[in-house]
């Protein structure tokens, strides 16, 4: 499902190039729940907003399902990810001025998909994690845990072959961070779904297949 | 992501940010109403000014002058070629003429008195071919035309008797005379020509043998009604002499220096009112004349009057007809050889001024350049209307920048608040291209935005127009007194509203094309993380 053969990143800093990904080549199979474990700068963001298309690479070779990103342009990976990618983040990004169901359904009104049809899937995703009776709530009426139950659904609505979570317990109590993994383990477990998601909560770490612990720009180990 | 949806989307985003949205649609609602109104003025005013004359008889009419005379005319010396004189094989040229209804010689005098109901009134004359009337387009108020065989009948024009009053406030208004033109129709009036006696002192012979002249100074209404039988016998050769100062022996509201009995309405004198002609006036009373003649002065006007009968009265037509005394051309002639000592010629006779009638408004231009080409000057109420709209546009052009500065502004307003909303929205925008949404979608999507709020405010900018529109022709039109129902002071065309709102709609697009690209070329992942 994803391949990156020896992948590097690196910003520029006024004249200074600093490496952040000095060389990642990694496998993931279809299917597979993915954790990246590091700490804070050690480039695992970096490498996931990579894997979703939102940064171009320095040099290296990015294939997911067989697609190699790194020489999409930048209409070619917004179709990408319309199709291909479902996005969790920390912060859950939802629009604050639409309700849950809007958000969800708003990545199907780029798809032109009708708006009944992105109503009644965005309701279903919804139910799925556990907000079927909140879908005309705004986000700020939301807790942060139901919040994030929004965004999965929001992820899962196009359908996608690959979900990528940015540390999405980060802002979560530990209770609700076990909600969200279980709802997360459990898409998993009834679905092809393939997840990567990036965290520095080993506790979350724990509910996924591989553990992938990453420093300083390479991949430590993998467990 | 299809135009509906985008619509949509678009018209959702709007209303989620409605305060700032109805501001802006604010701005371009006063932007695309000051269009409107400022055009809407311009149109008015060309309206009353060009459409009653559009609509007047006088458009198919082409006055032909020799060439030099209009030069003269606006005190511009005038070379010393040759100049083409009019004749009558001009007019029988003219009158071959294709779309040439009619032609006549258009013999102006240069004035005449008309006395009635003891108040004078400066009427000018102009005599025209009777045989060619009928052809001549005129609209009648009352009464008929008259026949080429009747020389003493004429028709006078609705505006004879109005006269230009300065006023105290020193702005000279039109007032409009106390009789009614209608009132003379079937009347005999007496038209009177005056001249200064020739320097000598010594009654001059007159050039117009069996038209004796009268005799007019500062009569009492009793004097003047007496002196409708007082005019001097036809054997009597010289024309009474008139001073102009007053003997001081009968003082009356009558300070004018000749003045004479014009108006046979009294009916004392039926059998003169009957009379077609001038040489059968009853036979003058001495007294009268003697009354007047001592009189020491040094300028010695005298009076030729002339016996008409009013047949008709013409409806508006724009022309000289309105304040003149139209007659035939022989009257007319006779007239004018009096006062300007001319002998009748009978040889070839020249005009200085014709009128064409035209069949059709369409074919004046032809028939004018066609003259033109014979070598006289041509001057047709068409003609001046064309320069008069060309004027109107560059008029309209200007309102309309005025306005369309006022627009501009307003377009300024939508940049603005389209790039505030990029700015608000930043994360938005990050978050939509995350899950999918194409650089063309976010583009599209705030161009649609703009474009809506062109759109309603120019929706919006109608009808305010025509609301204020409204309320200016009422406020102005009772400010003007009763003329509001004639012309409108503000008009505005369904073409004038319809291309406001394309403008404005334009406007809104182009306003949103920067702020959408740079929306488009934001950053995904910058978008999301900024705050």
């Amino acid at each position: 499902m994803i391949e990156t053969i020896n992948l590097r990143k690196s910003f520029k800093l006024g004249k200074t190039e600093i490496p952040v990904l000095k060389g990642i080549d990694l496998k993931v199979k279809e299917g597979e729940m993915i954790a990246l474990l590091g700490p804070s700068g050690c480039g695992k963001s970096t490498f996931l907003n990579i894997l979703g298309g939102l940064l171009p690479v320095t040099s290296g070779e990015v294939y997911i399902g067989g697609e190699p990103l790194h020489k999409m342009n930048e209409n070619q990976l917004c179709l990408f990810r319309r199709k291909k990618l479902g996005f969790v983040f920390q912060s859950y990004n939802l629009i604050p001025t639409m309700t849950a169901l809007e958000n969800v359904a708003l990545t199907l009104t780029f798809s032109g998909v009708k708006r009944e049809e992105r109503e009644q899937r965005a309701e279903t995703a919804l139910t799925l994690v556990g907000l079927g009776d909140r879908i005309h709530h705004k986000p700020q009426e939301m807790s942060g845990g139901q919040q994030q139950r929004v965004s999965i659904a929001r992820a899962l609505i196009n359908d996608p072959d690959l979900i990528l979570a940015d540390e999405p317990t980060g802002n979560l109590d530990t209770k609700t961070s076990t909600d969200i993994m279980n709802i997360i383990e459990d898409l998993s477990a009834t679905s092809s779904k393939t997840f990567v998601i990036v965290t520095h909560d080993p506790e979350a770490a724990e509910y996924c297949s591989r553990t992938i612990h990453m420093r300083d720009g390479i991949i430590e180990n993998i467990s | 992501m299809d135009k509906k949806e985008l619509v949509m989307l678009s018209w959702e985003n709007l209303w989620r940010m409605k305060f700032r949205t109805i501001l802006t649609i604010i701005g371009v609602v006063i932007g695309t109403a000051a269009i409107i109104i400022m055009i809407s003025i311009g149109n008015g005013a060309k309206q009353s000014i060009t459409g009653e004359l559009t609509n007047s008889p006088s458009v198919t009419t082409i006055s032909v002058y020799t060439s030099g005379q209009m030069e003269s005319m606006m005190g511009i010396s005038t070379t010393g070629e040759k100049k083409k004189k009019i004749t009558d094989s001009t007019i029988s040229d003219i009158s071959n003429m294709e779309h040439v209804s009619a032609v006549t010689p258009v013999i102006s005098g240069g004035g005449a008195v008309l006395t009635h109901k003891r108040e004078d009134y400066n009427v000018s004359t102009m005599g025209i071919d009777y045989k060619e009337i009928e052809n001549m387009h005129y609209k009648l108020e009352s009464g008929r035309l008259p026949r080429s065989s009747e020389e003493n009948a004429v028709l006078i024009g609705p505006s004879v008797f109005t006269k230009f009053d300065l006023g105290e406030s020193g702005f000279g208004t039109m007032v409009e005379g106390d009789i009614n033109p209608k009132d003379l129709v079937g009347k005999n009036i007496t038209l009177v020509v005056q001249r200064a006696v020739e320097s000598n002192g010594q009654p001059t012979i007159p050039t117009v043998a069996n038209t004796p002249p009268t005799l007019s100074e500062n009569k009492t209404p009793e004097a003047l009604e007496e002196s409708e039988s007082t005019e001097t016998p036809p054997e009597a050769e010289g024309h009474v002499i008139t001073p102009t100062e007053s003997d001081g022996l009968t003082p009356t509201e009558n300070d004018a220096n000749v003045i004479t009995p014009t108006m046979d309405d009294e009916a004392q004198v039926p059998e003169v009112s009957s009379q077609p002609s001038l040489t059968t006036q009853p036979p003058v009373k001495k007294d009268s004349s003697e009354q007047s003649n001592p009189a020491k002065s040094e300028t010695k006007m005298e009076s030729y009057p002339v016996k008409v009968r009013v047949v008709g009265v013409l409806s508006p037509t724009g022309d000289q007809e309105d304040h003149a005394v139209t007659m035939s051309q022989s009257k007319a002639e006779e007239m004018t050889n009096w006062q300007m000592r001319k002998e009748p010629t009978g040889a070839k006779k020249e005009y200085d001024n014709l009128k064409v009638i035209v069949d059709d408004t369409e074919n004046v231009e032809t028939v004018t350049n066609q003259i033109k080409e014979m070598g006289f000057q041509v001057f047709s109420l068409k003609a001046m209307l064309n320069s008069l709209n060309s004027v109107f546009q560059i008029l309209q052009l200007i309102l309309g920048g005025i306005g369309g500065v006022a627009l501009l502004v307003a377009s300024i307003g939508i940049v603005n608040t389209m790039t505030m909303s990029i700015y608000e929205r930043t994360r938005e925008i990050g978050i939509m291209k995350v899950i999918g949404a194409s650089v063309n979608d976010i583009k599209q999507m705030f161009i649609v935005e703009s474009t809506i709020i062109g759109c309603i405010g120019g929706l919006v900018g109608i009808i305010f127009s025509y609301i204020t529109s409204g309320l200016i022709n009422v406020i102005g039109g009772m400010a003007m007194g009763g003329q509001a129902s004639v012309a409108k002071i503000s008009l505005i065309t369904p073409g004038l509203a319809l291309f406001a709102l394309v403008f404005s709609t334009v406007i809104g697009m182009l306003a949103g094309f920067r702020p959408a690209a740079k929306a488009a070329n934001l950053s995904a992942l910058d978008a999301i993380r900024s705050e």
